[in-house]
């Protein structure tokens, strides 16, 4: 029966057989040619450098394989021109060869347990660890080894198969003579006689980097670790922009106000006229003698003195004209204000307290409390702030400035003194009904901030009126001074407002300017230098 | 859930207190005025109540370890004392006036000293953005008013008191004129919304 051996294996196979039967290498001829029975392919060899026994070498390496292949067989051949020419003994794995080693290419692929030119000494002679082996070797036993007897064919054919096979299958370690494997053959050693003796290929451990890699990895090193730092913010400047402008706008508008204060110079007229506060003076005049007047005090202390400088001159004219007064506020600060009103601007008109005014106090509830003061008063706040029984009752009469007030409609005038624009509007809206009747002889008189001016002149100008008078701010106390004649408070705050809001618009002005101006400005010029 | 009887309460109050307006019935006037008597008392009940817990909240925050412990203790301190002379001296005393006079109004008058310096530094750097007509009309109409408030040294610019007392009396009061009217709607329709139980802000869990 034909058989065919196989490239890789050595082993015969039948010849219809594709695959070796027992390393299922291909045993089809490589393109070289046919592989004759007993011709075998060394791994590493010229016909088997892939390692498949030639098959499709050519046809399908790859070209980094084949440039590498190249590379090899140039190495291989530089090699082959050097006749080793060293005298080996023989050894117990491989009988009866000392050979010599030719330093040809097909061997020099192989594996080699000799020493080499690299384990030699520089003076060319073997060391001495390495010479007490081969000493050793090349005792007696091992040349009972060397000589082996009449081989059989299948043992030819195994003297030509790789060395380290042959090693393997004639070492006489592999014949097992203890253990659950003794007198197996074959067996895979654990003896180091079957470990490749080639000395590992060393490695170096460190990367061969450039310096200019190096430069980079020490710039990248640096850069994540300036990452991890913690930057401290950049610390804002203790003076800004801000600041100095604020400053500065506080300083010229106290300057302003301190210079008309310190020259007292007065030389700013009064405004002539002011139709509200002309309707209130006119209003006022025609009030009876000892008038019940209902006063309202709903502002906060911050614009007392605005509020008061436009109250003053009413107040006057109203106790001038012996006008009763009754104090009372939907605000908590409002009746301590009112106090403090009457003993710091009224105190030379001498008005009493319980005699000349009541303070009723506070009316606590927003709009429901001024509703239900105004349905019933002597209900809602029976008492004065200083614990005075007000109104008529079976234990006493009632004080003065609230007798024969039985109704909010009941009192000739109601000033109020307000500053916020929702407060005057409830004030506005409970009243109305009481004050728009026909009947009603009640009128309602408005002393208000400067600011609260758009709000209530709808109801000024309404018709009905709401509101009957209407003195705003500064100016509207100013032209009520002047109109009665008693000019001392208005005039000291006259000049100072005058210049000051004289400035706050100056400064407005050109500062709004100049910021709008000065960037415009520089943008030209920054135009005009990248066109040039 | 909501209580049926808190609604039932708000829309029973809000009618009677609403026809109360419009119908002068001695029942009706009556009730009205006794309700209206209740919620004065309720409110004032509800400002105390307010005054203890902002005593009780600063007490608990001076005394624990709290960065801002200082200004709890201010106000307790303030609180205490005023209270005390107030109460002991009575609202109307020299002592009570001495602290609203000295501490109170002054301090408030210097708020609103600081917030003429604010608008002032708003108004200046309005025109730091890019103008357009609504900022250049809100600025004119601004020095306008300012200017004309003031005797403005007794000069008398032509036109210029008139264009005062015009923008005071016709874009000022229209303004003025619609936000009154928004209001009022406002109101009416929250007032109408309770009366109908449509908005019920009162017995939540």
């Amino acid at each position: 029966m034909d058989e065919i051996h196989c490239p890789l294996c050595g082993k015969p196979n039948p010849v219809d057989n594709k695959y070796c039967d027992f390393c299922l290498a291909h045993l089809e001829p490589h393109e070289s040619g046919q592989v004759e029975p007993g011709e075998k392919l060394i791994p590493g060899s010229e016909e088997n450098r892939d390692g498949l026994g030639g098959h499709g070498a050519e046809a399908e390496t790859p070209d980094w394989l084949r440039e590498l292949q190249q590379s090899s067989a140039g190495e291989s051949e530089e090699a082959g021109d050097q006749d080793l020419g060293l005298e080996l003994p023989a050894s117990d794995w491989m009988p009866g060869s000392s050979t010599q080693v030719s330093g040809t290419q097909d061997e020099s692929s192989t594996i080699s347990p000799f020493l080499g030119d690299s384990e030699r000494n520089e003076s060319g002679e073997i060391p001495t660890w390495l010479n007490d082996a081969l000493i050793e070797e090349n005792s007696p036993a091992s040349q009972e080894v060397e000589d082996p007897p009449q081989i059989s064919q299948d043992q030819a054919q195994r003297d030509e198969a790789p060395v380290d096979q042959k090693a393997f299958e004639q070492s006489p370690g592999s014949l097992e003579n203890a253990g659950p494997l003794a007198g197996l053959t074959g067996v895979l050693s654990a003896e180091p006689g079957i470990i490749r003796i080639r000395k590992p290929r060393a490695y170096s451990t460190k990367i061969n980097v450039s310096n200019s890699q190096q430069e980079h990895v020490e710039l990248l090193k640096t850069l994540i670790e300036d990452e991890g730092q913690p930057k401290p913010l950049p610390g804002k400047s203790a003076i800004s922009q801000q600041h100095v402008l604020r400053w500065s706008i506080a300083v010229v508008l106290l300057l302003a106000v301190l210079w008309s204060i310190i020259t007292s110079s007065e030389k700013m007229a009064l405004p002539v006229y002011d139709e509200g506060s002309a309707e209130v003076n006119r209003l006022i005049n025609e009030l009876p003698e000892n008038a019940r007047v209902l006063a309202g005090f709903d502002f906060e202390p911050g614009l007392a003195a605005e509020l008061d400088t436009a109250a003053v001159p009413v107040f006057d004219h109203l106790m001038s004209q012996g006008a009763l007064l009754t104090l009372i506020s939907t605000s908590p600060n409002g009746p301590i204000l009112a106090e403090r009103f009457l003993q710091t601007t009224q105190s030379e008109n001498g008005y009493i307290n319980g005699l000349d005014y009541t303070n009723l106090g506070y009316i606590p509830g927003g709009a429901a409390g001024l509703l239900s003061f105004i349905e019933n008063p002597q209900g809602t706040m029976p008492y004065s702030i200083d614990g005075l029984a007000v109104w008529d009752t079976e234990t006493g009469e009632a004080l003065p400035p609230v007798v024969g007030i039985n109704q909010i409609s009941d009192y000739e005038m109601i000033i109020l003194l307000v500053d916020d624009p929702d407060v005057a509007r409830v004030w506005i809206e409970q009243l109305a009904p009481k004050i728009t009747n026909p009947l009603s002889l009640t009128s309602l008189v408005l002393v208000t901030s400067a600011q609260l001016e758009p709000i209530v002149r709808p109801y000024y100008e309404s018709i009905p009126q709401p509101v009957n008078g209407l003195v705003v701010g500064l100016r509207g106390g100013a032209a009520y001074a002047r109109l009665i004649g008693g000019d001392q408070l208005p005039r000291q705050y006259w000049d100072a407002f005058g210049l000051g809001t004289f400035v706050a618009a100056l400064l407005i002005l050109v500062g709004g300017l100049a910021y709008y101006v000065v960037p415009e400005l520089s943008r030209t010029v920054r135009g005009q230098e990248k066109v040039e | 859930m909501k209580n049926p009887v808190y609604t039932a309460v708000a829309i029973g109050v809000g009618l009677v207190v609403l026809l109360g307006y419009f119908l002068q019935l001695d029942l009706l006037v009556n009730v009205r005025i006794i309700l209206l008597e209740w919620a004065t008392i309720l409110v004032g009940v509800a400002l105390l109540v307010g005054v203890v817990n902002l005593f009780i909240v600063h007490w608990r925050k001076s005394t624990t370890d709290n960065s801002n412990r200082i200004n709890s203790i201010a106000l307790l301190v303030g609180l205490t004392i005023t209270l005390a002379v107030a109460g002991w001296f009575g609202p109307t005393h020299p002592y009570s006036l001495w602290i609203f006079n000295y501490i109170q109004v002054p301090i408030e008058a210097s708020l609103v000293a600081i917030l003429s310096i604010v608008l002032i530094y708003a108004g200046v750097r309005l025109l730091r953005r890019k103008p357009n007509l609504l900022t250049i009309v809100f600025i004119a109409t601004a020095v306008v008013i300012l200017i004309m408030s003031g005797p403005l040294f007794g000069i008398d610019v032509p036109g210029l008191a008139e264009l005062r007392i015009w923008i005071g009396k016709v874009p000022a009061v229209a303004g003025a004129r619609g936000i009154l009217l928004g209001v009022s709607l406002g109101i009416v329709a929250a007032g109408l919304r309770i009366l109908m139980g449509a908005d019920r802000p009162y017995g939540e869990n």
